[in-house]
């Protein structure tokens, strides 16, 4: 960050603070209810990026599991069609979560919670998907399921939080 | 907050650029950065990644800082600064964006070029050949439907190419 960006965010803070703190509520409850559905688009990377972290050292990895100072874990995927797999690290670091399929013809069974909007955070961009979990804010008996479905172009993740003895086998792709 | 912020670090260096393409003013460029973060501050509820990435989201309010100010200039009037109290930039700062207004000189240039063009056009195309976004984040932040925002690029740049080569042979 320059020095103008630190200032500016400094500025933006101390005038505006809270105003934002106040939108941020706002949104977090709007978004609580409509969780589950909410999906997002995500480039798919191109070969030539697979190809580079076949051949050159020191590439990002498919994917990555970080666990963050405020006890949440960051599950960071460059690579989607690892998502499986990704999730698999996630449950090793005793986080309780899973990975269904994304279908249309799904019938979903699951019994949905409601549950913070904070506990689970998504953030796509061009190079990767990001999901940040809270463990602290998933109730003790609820797992919180992932979805991914390859669109062609892009790919959609979506997820909600479910009672564990009522998990879902796959969730519901909305038609866009 | 953390997901602002998160947001604002991510975008606000291209922002920046986006208003050093079309000021040569550092103050200028740094109060409508500010504009449109104090903007995205305030529309945040609105905010639906879902339907667009935060970049796109970004653009089309960076758009709308930079129109409104454009109206205010040809008023005769000053830009509203929505920063209460906005601070002078220091030396340092002011050093910092006089360089990326030089950086942004190819730009500019490429904008005048792209002049003869109809804005939204023209826009699709700075914001996917020089800001990098995806045809689709472009037609987010242009607000017109995403399918057509190929045809348009292709349009475009057909346009373009016709103007340069009228412009050959004229020189010839």
């Amino acid at each position: 960050m320059s020095k103008f960006e630190d200032n500016l965010w400094a500025e933006l803070q101390q005038e505006h603070g809270q105003t934002l703190l106040r939108n941020m509520t706002r949104r977090q409850s709007r978004r609580t209810k409509r969780w589950i559905v909410a999906a997002a688009a995500v480039t798919v990377l191109g070969t030539g990026a697979l190809a580079a972290s076949a051949y050159f050292g020191g590439a990002p990895p498919a994917y990555a599991v970080v666990d963050n100072p405020d006890g949440s874990v960051t599950l960071t995927i460059r690579e989607l069609e690892r998502f499986d797999e990704a999730t698999a690290k996630l449950r090793e670091r005793g986080v309780p979560a899973i990975a269904v399929g994304l279908r249309q013809d799904c019938v979903e069974t699951g019994r949905s919670l409601d549950v913070p909007v904070a506990a689970v955070d998504f953030e796509f961009t061009k190079e990767a998907s990001k999901i940040t979990i809270t463990p602290g804010r998933i109730p003790v008996d609820a797992t919180v399921v992932l979805a991914t479905a390859n669109e062609g172009d892009h790919w959609i993740v979506t997820g909600g939080v479910y009672a564990r003895d009522q998990l879902p086998g796959c969730l519901p792709k909305r038609v866009r | 907050m953390a997901a602002f912020e998160r947001i604002y670090r991510n975008n606000v260096g291209a922002i920046t650029r986006y208003f050093a393409r079309r000021c040569v003013e550092p103050q200028l460029v740094a109060d409508l950065t500010a504009d449109t973060f104090v903007r995205a501050i305030t529309s945040f509820p609105t905010f639906d990644s879902s339907r667009g990435t935060a970049a796109s989201w970004l653009y089309g309010i960076a758009r709308k800082a930079f129109a409104a100010h454009s109206e205010q200039s040809a008023r005769g009037a000053e830009l509203v600064r929505r920063v209460g109290g906005r601070r002078e930039l220091g030396r340092d700062e002011l050093a910092e964006l006089e360089a990326r207004i030089d950086a942004e000189q190819r730009g500019r240039l490429l904008l005048e070029r792209l002049r003869t063009l109809p804005e939204i056009e023209r826009e699709a195309i700075e914001l996917v050949h020089l800001d990098g976004l995806a045809p689709k984040e472009a037609a987010e932040a242009l607000g017109v439907p995403k399918g057509a925002m190929r045809s348009r690029l292709y349009r475009a740049m057909a346009r373009l190419r016709d103007d340069v080569e009228v412009h050959a042979d004229e020189q010839v």
